[in-house]
C-alpha cells in the first residue's frame, strides 16, 4: 500500500499534526471498492440514537453484517490498515475493530468528548460523503489544557472516499458540528483496538 | 399571583409530588405575575462555556417572595435565569452530578417548538429519560435523586436567533 519512506513521512506528519496527533489518507479505496461499499451501506438499517451527547443514525457493527463488500472493507481495515497504522502511530494494536456506520442528517450533532474507553486505541472516520463548510458536519478538534479542552483548533470536512485517524489520548477532544442544511453525512467510523 | 386552582389543590400538588417525584403544573402564574416573571428573566445574562459539561448564558435573579413553594418546601431556592440560544447545551458529566435535592422549573418560553431542541430531560440512572413537556407559564418540580440528572438538549439552527428562556432554583 505504500513503501517505507511514505510511512516515514506519514509518521512524522501524524505526530506533528496539531492539536493532537491525526492524519488524513485521502482515495483510500479504488473507485469500484468504494463505488461497492456505499452501495451495501445504504442496504444497511441505521437507527436513530439521541442524548444529551448526540443525535444522528447508527448501524448495528458492521463485522456482522451479511453483505460481502461490508465484510471485505472490515478485513481490509483489520489486516491491511492496522498493521500499517502500528508503523505510522507507533501504536500496537490487536488487528480487532469497533466500527459501525454513521449518518447525519440536517440538525444531527456530536458534542465534545474524549472517546476514552477501555481498549480504543486509534479512532478512525471513513467519509463516504462529502459536506462543504457552509453545510456543517465538520469533524471540530479541540486544543486541551490541564486535561480539559480550551476551544476548537482546526475543523476537517467530510470529504469522499477520505480516512481521518487520530489517536486516543485523554487529551483528544472532538465533536461533529451540526449539519445544517439537507445534506447527509455518512461515514464509517470507530476504533482500531 | 397563582392559578387558583393550585391553591385550592395544594395537597393533591404535594401528594403527586412525593408519589411521582416529579410534578408540572401548567398555565401556573396569572398573566400578570408570569409577565413579571418574564420582565425579571430579561436581566442581561452572561455567557459560561465550559465545552464537555455545558454552553448558555445565565444570570442569577431576585424573584418574588412565592408563598406556594414556601408551603411545599418549607423554604424558596435562590434562581438562576438561563437562556440557551443556538449551540447551546447542559451535558450528563461525573464531574458535574448535583447532590440529591429538588428541582424547581419555571418555563418562560413562548412559542418554542420541541423541534429546535432544548428540552429538558431527566435520566434515572438505569436508561430511562423523562422528556418535560415544553410550555410557557409551566411549573416543574422534579426530586433529583442520586441517579436522577437534568440535561437539556442542545439548540440547533433552525432555532436562529431565538432564545430559550428558563429560570431554575434548586433545593
Amino acid at each position: 500500500m505504500f513503501d517505507l519512506s511514505q510511512i516515514q513521512k506519514l509518521s512524522e506528519k501524524f505526530q506533528q499534526n496539531q492539536p493532537f496527533p491525526h492524519l488524513l489518507l485521502h482515495d483510500l479505496l479504488d473507485k469500484e471498492e468504494v463505488s461497492s461499499l456505499l452501495k451495501a451501506l445504504q442496504k444497511e438499517e441505521f437507527q436513530l440514537k439521541d442524548s444529551d451527547l448526540f443525535t444522528f443514525l447508527q448501524t448495528d457493527d458492521l463485522q456482522s453484517s451479511s453483505d460481502k463488500a461490508v465484510r471485505k472493507f472490515c478485513q481490509f481495515l483489520s489486516k491491511t490498515v492496522a498493521p500499517l497504522l502500528e508503523k505510522i502511530t507507533s501504536v500496537e494494536l490487536t488487528g480487532k475493530l469497533d466500527l459501525s456506520g454513521t449518518l447525519y442528517k440536517n440538525t444531527h450533532h456530536l458534542l465534545p468528548h474524549d472517546d476514552k474507553l477501555e481498549g480504543r486505541k486509534v479512532a478512525f472516520i471513513y467519509y463516504l460523503s462529502s459536506l462543504e463548510k457552509k453545510d456543517g458536519g465538520a469533524l471540530a478538534l479541540y486544543s486541551a489544557k490541564d486535561g480539559k479542552p480550551l476551544k476548537i483548533a482546526k475543523r476537517i470536512q467530510p470529504q469522499f472516499n477520505t480516512f481521518i485517524i487520530f489517536q486516543v489520548l485523554p487529551e483528544s477532544f472532538h465533536e461533529v458540528e451540526e449539519v445544517i442544511v439537507n445534506k447527509e453525512r455518512l461515514a464509517v467510523s470507530g476504533w482500531f483496538l | 399571583m397563582i392559578n387558583e386552582f393550585y391553591l385550592e389543590n395544594l395537597e393533591t400538588v404535594k401528594r403527586t409530588f412525593q408519589e411521582e417525584g416529579q410534578v408540572v403544573l401548567f398555565d401556573f402564574f396569572t398573566k400578570d405575575f408570569f409577565s413579571l416573571l418574564k420582565k425579571i428573566a430579561e436581566k442581561k445574562p452572561r455567557p459560561e462555556k465550559d465545552p464537555l459539561l455545558h454552553s448558555f448564558s445565565t444570570v442569577s435573579v431576585d424573584l418574588p417572595e412565592l408563598p406556594f413553594l414556601r408551603s411545599l418546601f418549607k423554604k424558596q431556592p435562590d434562581f438562576r435565569s438561563y437562556r440557551f440560544g443556538w449551540k447551546d447545551y447542559t451535558l450528563l458529566h461525573d464531574l458535574d452530578m448535583q447532590k440529591p435535592g429538588i428541582d424547581i422549573i419555571i418555563d418562560l418560553a413562548e412559542d418554542w417548538q420541541e423541534k429546535w431542541g432544548g428540552s429538558v430531560y431527566y435520566v434515572d440512572g438505569t436508561g430511562n429519560f423523562t422528556k418535560m413537556p415544553i410550555k410557557a407559564n409551566t411549573l416543574i418540580l422534579v426530586k433529583r435523586t442520586s441517579g436522577n440528572n437534568r440535561f437539556i438538549k442542545y439548540v440547533n439552527h433552525l432555532a436562529g436567533t431565538r432564545k430559550r428562556s428558563l429560570l431554575i432554583g434548586s433545593l
